[in-house]
């Protein structure tokens, strides 16, 4: 019997094991911040908008007869927006107040922004790779059995990278 | 001794069971992969490789050419590499356009095009394929690179050699004769396919624009194309009971918006719609709402949409994400779409008004399609479909509404591809040509339920009529309802070049009805039943240029009656005239006819039905033509005079000759071919002898 619970213990052990190295990948301590929209302020959203995305606008008129009109679609717009973090005075032009901790002696940001059409799901980090002071994170997005949709919208994702020689980073959706 | 053997009986179960669910969950992780070694196996050891010279062997194109590229010359021909650098394939490109890529083993077409191009450059650089529509390159440094973007592809070793045995398990392995290339011999061919396998992958930054010019659409397409309001779906918004990613309740309320706009108006209440007061209960803008508007066939956003407000308990939108989803909750499922759609009509109709159906393909070891023949069906019917597509097909974890369906030829030569023509859901996107490849579900509604018309007026101070459904209150200027009595009835509109015009048809008796057109100009008609399945149609059988058949009609029985211009640039009036004739004719010019400036014609009429005749003047001036009694046969009749060029109203008369006898007097028109409906009173319950006379006045 208990020759039987080892084998028992020892198998889930595997499975968890399996089942946890498919959701973290630490490639060069990347961390990713997958909804972090509200981290950022609102002031640098609205200059660093994207293609493919509807905003609100402005002047939306509640009085107005076609509610559609409350959103507009960006066609001008760049289809992403990439920035590197490497300091505080960066941070504070892009991040509300105490949004995290960053250590920037030792870490950088990367920020992401986007055109995404599904609002409620995380983004993880598939791998990161770094030659010559380039980084590349490759990332996709979690899968859900349900259809979930939205219009598409602005999303930022930030990566947390463990690194400080990095001069440029590239982003790269995964399917 | 027994419980020994139990306990290893127990122990083995156990062990195999853990082991089944890790291997199920290993092969269904994306980012996990098991480290294997470096050899691969390229072919069967038990299969014989048999060398056959593609270009030469007749045996050959016969069987995995010609099938499906006639005899389109060879341009190239060579191998293309699974991502393991075994060469699993065989391409071959054809002059002026077309490729085709099989399985080198088995032969088994994956992919092919009439007349695009493969992606790859003429370089002798080494090409490598994934699958349909996976094309790639490797750099020195073995990193992949996509053959059409340029992107780099960086997967683990061990991802390789999975993917390439797992592709190499489904299409090769098998016990046939394998094929080798050892010579390119160009010969003649013509091509005729299509691209079945897809697929590229949808792009939100650029929504495939559909045409609907050379579209299959449902007749009631313009409800989609005018695009009703519904509901918002944004990032931040919240909707219903706490919800989000609302794009199944956003094609729920599409559906059921259709629905309820043409074919049971008890489908969603005033409340629900536009032009409702909240705090008056009551519709104070009616010509927001399809119920009181002036004319029942304004289709604006507002009269064909249904309330949308994210919240709240006149809206409908929210109504039916709160049937749908539960409260706090993002995204949907096909069945809860289906489940949410007839919770909500299990409150309105009876069970026997509605049928909703679902389908979503689930994973078993890969991904799959919905059969197109599905959609397709319900589109040919008529009716809308509530489409789902799938990431893991190439789609977006969507619902859609289809309306039409459409083959779609990339631009960059990627192929032709099978595909729906939708509402997308998304603001200003309601006419959006997706990939039937994408999709792995649907949800479809049929409503039952047959209206049943009352003349309510003229609408405005137009001379149109409008009609409206007795039992759900459907409102329609284009309706026919024959009851047992109705002798003769005609409709009159207006086309714009290309369009047609529906009418919903009944008759309470079944039998012949001679049903034809009117006017000066080459119209067409065609008669559907409910599902739109064509049933007999007609160019120029009537007068003149004019539309005419005889059709044996169910009592009862809903029918569509189109009519349209046989030229879509034609545009104008004509007249649809509908009578339930005793005998059935071929063509206008088979009905009895006459040209004598006098003449006497005698009828033995049956119930629920009317007799006809032409008369031709062989001189224009004024006619007369009266009814008479036959004998002792003192029966009540009626007369029409319908003069088949123009589309005013016809003449009609029922006591004017006195003593229960119909009389018209006209001008007629020389050599014009007149014609003439004449019956008793009441079809329904009288019949008998009655004459007619015909004298030039």
């Amino acid at each position: 019997m208990r020759k039987i619970k080892f084998v028992i213990i020892g198998m889930v052990l595997l499975m968890l094991f399996v089942f946890l190295k498919s959701c973290y990948n630490d490639k060069h301590g990347a961390e990713i911040y997958s909804k972090s929209n509200d981290m950022i302020l609102t002031s640098f959203l609205e200059n660093n908008k994207v293609k493919g995305a509807y905003y609100k606008d402005t002047n939306y008129d509640e009085n107005a007869k076609d509610s559609t009109d409350r959103y507009y679609y960006d066609e001008a717009s760049p289809e992403s927006r990439t920035f590197l973090i490497k300091d505080q005075e960066t941070f504070e032009k892009i991040f509300v107040k105490n949004a995290f901790d960053v250590n920037f002696e030792q870490e950088i940001l990367c920020l992401y922004i986007f055109a995404d059409i599904y609002p409620n799901r995380k983004y993880v980090i598939d791998n990161v790779t770094i030659e010559e002071k380039h980084a590349t994170i490759y990332f996709r997005i979690e899968s859900n059995n349900k259809k979930d949709v939205a219009a598409p919208y602005q999303r930022c994702l930030i990566v947390k990278l463990k690194e400080k020689d990095i001069s440029s980073v590239e982003f790269i959706k995964q399917r | 001794m027994i419980r020994k053997e139990m306990k290893k009986k127990v122990f083995q179960l156990i062990i195999g069971i853990v082991l089944l669910i890790s291997v199920v969950f290993l092969v269904k992780m994306k980012s996990v992969y098991a480290k294997t070694t470096k050899e691969t196996i390229v072919f069967d050891e038990k299969t014989k490789e048999k060398e056959v010279e593609i270009g030469k062997s007749e045996e050959f194109l016969a069987d995995f050419v010609s099938p499906f590229f006639g005899n389109k010359p060879i341009k190239k021909c060579g191998y293309i590499y699974n991502l393991d650098d075994s060469a699993d394939y065989i391409y071959m490109e054809f002059e002026n356009g077309g490729y085709a890529i099989y399985a080198k083993q088995t032969m088994e077409i994956l992919e092919y095009s009439l007349s695009g191009k493969l992606p790859y450059n003429d370089s002798n650089e080494a090409r490598y394929y994934a699958g349909p529509a996976k094309y790639f390159y490797k750099n020195d440094n073995s990193q992949f690179r996509d053959a059409i973007t340029g992107d780099k592809i960086n997967m683990l070793e061990s991802e390789i050699v999975s993917f390439s045995q797992h592709t190499r398990s489904r299409i090769v392995n098998r016990d046939v004769t394998k094929y080798r290339i050892t010579n390119d011999v160009l010969k003649n061919y013509n091509i005729k396919t299509k691209n079945l396998y897809s697929k590229p992958s949808i792009d939100s930054n650029d929504l495939i624009v559909a045409s609907t010019n050379s579209a299959c659409l449902i007749p009631n397409w313009r409800y989609f194309d005018v695009n009703p309001l519904f509901g918002n779906n944004f990032d931040g918004g919240t909707y219903g009971n706490g919800n989000s990613g609302t794009c199944g309740p956003v094609a729920a309320q599409l559906l059921l918006g259709y629905h309820n706009y043409y074919n049971n108006r008890r489908i969603i209440e005033d409340r629900f719609l536009n032009g409702y007061d909240d705090v008056t209960n009551t519709v104070i803008n009616p010509q927001m709402n399809p119920n009181h508007c002036t004319d029942p066939m304004l289709m604006s956003r507002w009269t064909i949409g249904t309330r949308s407000e994210d919240t709240g308990n006149n809206s409908f939108y929210s109504e039916i994400i709160t049937r749908i989803m539960k409260p706090n909750t993002s995204g949907s499922t096909n069945k809860e779409v289906k489940v949410g759609i007839e919770d909500y009509l299990s409150e309105r109709l009876s069970s026997s008004e509605y049928i909703v159906k679902y389908e979503e393909k689930g994973w078993w070891f890969g991904y799959s399609s919905i059969e197109s023949s599905i959609i397709k069906s319900e589109i040919n019917k008529g009716r809308p479909i509530i489409v789902s597509m799938d990431s893991d097909l190439g789609g977006y974890d969507h619902f859609v509404v289809a309306y039409g369906y459409q083959d779609y030829t990339y631009p960059d030569g990627s192929g032709t591809y099978e595909g729906y023509i939708v509402h997308f859901g998304w603001p200003d996107n309601n006419c959006v040509w997706i990939n039937s490849a994408w999709c792995d579900g649907y949800v479809s509604l049929k409503i039952n339920h047959m209206h049943n018309y009352d003349i309510i007026g003229n609408i405005g101070t137009t001379n149109r009529v409008e009609y409206r459904c007795s039992s759900c209150g459907h409102r329609t200027d284009a309706a026919i309802n024959m009851s047992a009595r109705e002798r003769y009835t005609e409709r009159v509109t207006k086309l714009s070049a290309g369009e047609y015009k529906d009418y919903y048809v009944t008759f309470a008796t079944s039998g012949n009805k001679l049903i034809q057109t009117f006017g000066a100009k080459d119209a067409r008609i065609y008669i559907y039943d409910n599902e739109y399945n064509l049933l007999a149609q007609n160019d120029d059988d009537g007068y003149s240029l004019n539309a005419f058949f005889s059709y044996n009609a169910e009592a009862n029985t809903p029918y569509i009656l189109r009519v349209k211009f046989y030229n879509s640039s034609t545009s104008g009036y004509v007249k649809l005239g509908v009578t339930p004739a005793a005998k059935t004719y071929l063509n206008y010019e088979k009905i009895l006819n006459s040209k004598a400036c006098s003449a006497e014609f005698y009828f033995d009429t049956s119930y629920n039905t009317t007799n006809v005749i032409t008369y031709t003047p062989t001189e224009s001036g004024k006619y007369k033509f009266e009814t008479n009694y036959v004998g002792n046969n003192r029966i009540d009749t009626y007369l029409y005079l319908i003069d088949p060029y123009s589309t005013d109203e016809c003449l009609y008369n029922d006591d004017g000759a006195g003593d229960l006898q119909a009389l018209i007097t006209d001008t007629l028109v020389a050599n014009r071919t007149y014609f003439i409906v004449v019956s008793t009173y009441n079809i329904a319950t009288r019949k008998g002898l009655i004459s007619l006379s015909v004298s030039k006045i």
